[in-house]
């Protein structure tokens, strides 16, 4: 119907839009009513040049002047814009006469935002990757970005030495933890307390190192000693030597790694920055993330403490509920924790073991120290210092506490040093967990190989996130 | 700061009640089949509230949302053209409703003549004649020059001529 309203669109269109069509025929003005004149319309080139004020006109104007270059059409009869409007105003009459739909706003707000989001996401992730290629690229091979990425997209799971035969909820990691059974860490700022801050934040040290035009050092540049000195009321306090063998550079803090049998380290064990506050006699060591150049031969310290959680009074009834093996990480994460740490039952009689070890280029253990506590710990670090700058604590009074073990050994996950659950003296009873286990004798190594029971109950026992 | 968003939010909606039927028909005068152009004047809306931060103006507004339906029925047919022409699309359940419509603009030669004309000559002549846009306002949403806006104007209206004409 609306052809015969758009080819004849003159005649009808005079009515409604009047004012187009009268301009538009301006070219002919007693044309209104007449259309087929398509003679009378091309000389309407010459009329068009009465540039009216609207600009549909000059279109209109210009027709006849196409239709000029085009002799074929000259007969055409002419098609009246003021016409054209209206014909194709009433051609998509029909639609959306509903009007908007009710939903549409609220569906597109949605929308909307839930691109934003993923557009912060999307940007954010290429951000990170951007800058971790960067700083791999610019920091050579000593530098994995593999953890960076798996913390950012929250994959988890890609830690050191995994051992474990059990299966890790890989999907319900958090960045916090590494993998099961690590305490990958450390960049906590001041005050903070909680569990493993991403590897993410770790990446950030070699981007620190660039600036001192030295290579990083790496784990084969350095002969680490890792050593625990003394034990003053129940805090362990020890010690990471270092010695260069090449010109290289290191940046703190130190990242460490912390490991248990149990693997429930991650949710048990919080390592925080050293300040004064916080009640450990460890020195002053005023940077935090300083960046120290070595030659051959030179090398920097850095100090740790390690002070184990006080058990809760009622942990004695702690070993009927680890009956069931599976479900034993879920109860041991009791302070905001990951639930990283699945139920991988170690039969050992271990569980209050937690090995220490440094992370060099924040990848590589090395040289781990063994220490006690049955129901988490928290670990106090200073930043690294140049050899001898600081002082190591001392006991004031006679505490009977000869210096345990002092691993240089290579990181194997085994590392059993003789017990010293007797020269660690935790102040909660620490047999307690082991003496449920099934497995009497002292196999640390095998983390899957008996699934008892014991495991678990040390789950329960030494879950109790670190208290303040 | 929350009020900016709130006005800006409410100018959105406004924009939402008051035009969202004018762009539906700009799109279907675009495009050839309703469903595409419900989802290019929603993807449209999509992308205004993305930067409805930076347009506050209403006339601005509309003239964003115009031309963005411009651009996406351009990229749509593009896409046809290239891989979906065998497969047309169907149209959606909930446009039940408006299938007469659709039925009645199929049969309309106004229409059919407007879908012959090229791409650049379609939307010269709907943006200026449908929308009512000044032709600097089309040379601005089309990118183009006012002369190009001329040329295509004039050289659409005569091709759409000769195709009523043949319609006959």
């Amino acid at each position: 119907m609306n052809e015969e309203r758009a080819s004849e669109g003159p005649p009808r269109g005079s009515g409604g839009s009047g004012g187009a069509f009268s301009r538009t025929e301006g070219t002919r003005r007693a044309g209104r009513g007449a259309t087929g004149r398509g003679g009378a319309s091309a000389e309407g080139a010459a009329g068009g040049s009465d540039a009216q004020r609207e600009p549909r006109e000059q279109v209109a104007a210009d027709v006849p002047v196409a239709r000029g270059g085009r002799r074929r059409v000259a007969a055409e009869p002419a098609l009246d814009v003021g016409d054209l409007a209206q014909a194709l105003q009433r051609s998509v009459a029909a639609i959306g006469t509903a009007g908007p739909p009710r939903a549409g706003l609220t569906r597109i707000r949605r929308r909307a935002k839930a691109r934003a989001r993923r557009r912060t996401v999307m940007a954010g992730g290429a951000g990170v990757l951007f800058m971790a290629m960067a700083v791999s690229v610019l920091t050579g091979n000593s530098f994995d970005i593999v953890p960076v990425l798996t913390g950012v997209v929250g994959l988890g799971g890609g830690g050191g030495g995994g051992g474990d035969g059990g299966g890790a909820a890989s999907g319900s990691t958090s960045p916090a933890a590494d993998g099961p059974g690590q305490v990958r860490t450390v960049r906590p700022t001041g005050g903070l307390k909680g569990p493993a801050i991403g590897p993410g934040i770790v990446a950030a040290t070699p981007s620190a190192l660039v600036a001192s035009g030295v290579g990083a050092c790496g784990a084969t540049d350095l002969t680490t000693v890792a050593s625990v000195d003394t034990v003053i009321g129940g805090v362990s306090y020890g010690h990471v030597e270092a010695v260069a063998m090449r010109t290289c550079a290191v940046a703190g803090p130190p990242v460490l790694q912390v490991d248990n049998a149990a693997a429930n380290a991650a949710s048990s064990v919080v390592i925080l920055q050293h300040i004064p506050s916080d009640g450990s006699q460890l020195p002053q060591v005023p940077t935090w993330g300083t960046v120290l150049v070595l030659h051959a031969g030179q090398g920097y310290d850095f100090q740790f403490a390690w002070a184990p959680d006080t058990c809760p009074a009622a942990s004695s009834s702690a070993g009927p509920t680890g009956s069931s093996a599976g479900s034993g990480g879920g109860a041991g994460v009791a302070g905001g924790g990951p639930s990283a740490v699945t139920g991988t039952a170690a039969g050992s009689a271990n569980a209050g073991e937690y090995q220490l070890s440094y992370l060099v280029t924040a990848t590589s253990p090395t040289s781990p120290v063994t220490l006690q506590a049955s129901c988490g710990a928290t670990v106090y670090v200073t930043d690294v210092y140049e050899r001898g700058a600081y002082p190591l604590p001392k006991p004031d009074s006679a505490t009977p506490t000869p210096p345990p073990s002092s691993t240089s050994a290579a990181p194997s996950s085994a590392a059993p040093p003789p017990p010293p659950s007797t020269s660690a003296p935790a102040p909660a009873p620490s047999s307690a967990a082991p003496s449920t286990g099934t497995a009497g004798g002292e196999s640390p190594g095998a983390p899957a190989a008996s699934p008892a029971m014991g495991t678990s109950a040390a789950d329960t026992s030494t879950g109790q996130t670190a208290g303040p | 700061m929350a009020t900016d968003v709130d006005v800006t939010t409410d100018l959105l909606t406004e924009t939402y009640q008051r035009h969202y039927t004018s762009l539906l028909r700009l799109a279907a005068l675009l495009l050839d089949d309703l469903g595409s152009c419900e989802d290019v004047v929603q993807e449209a809306f999509i992308r205004v509230h993305g930067a409805r931060a930076r347009v506050r103006e209403a006339d601005k507004l509309l003239a964003y949302l115009r031309q963005t339906v411009v651009n996406l029925s351009r990229s749509t047919l593009r896409r046809r053209l290239l891989g979906l022409k065998l497969a047309p699309k169907p149209m959606p359940d909930a446009a039940s409703a408006e299938e007469g419509a659709y039925a009645a603009l199929e049969k309309d030669a106004l229409i059919q003549a407007l879908r012959g004309l090229q791409r650049r000559q379609r939307e010269v002549l709907v943006l200026r004649y449908y929308s009512d846009m000044t032709e600097a306002q089309v040379a601005t949403a089309l990118g183009l020059s006012i002369g190009s806006v001329k040329a295509y104007g004039s050289r659409g209206i005569e091709a759409l001529r000769v195709r009523l004409e043949e319609q006959r």
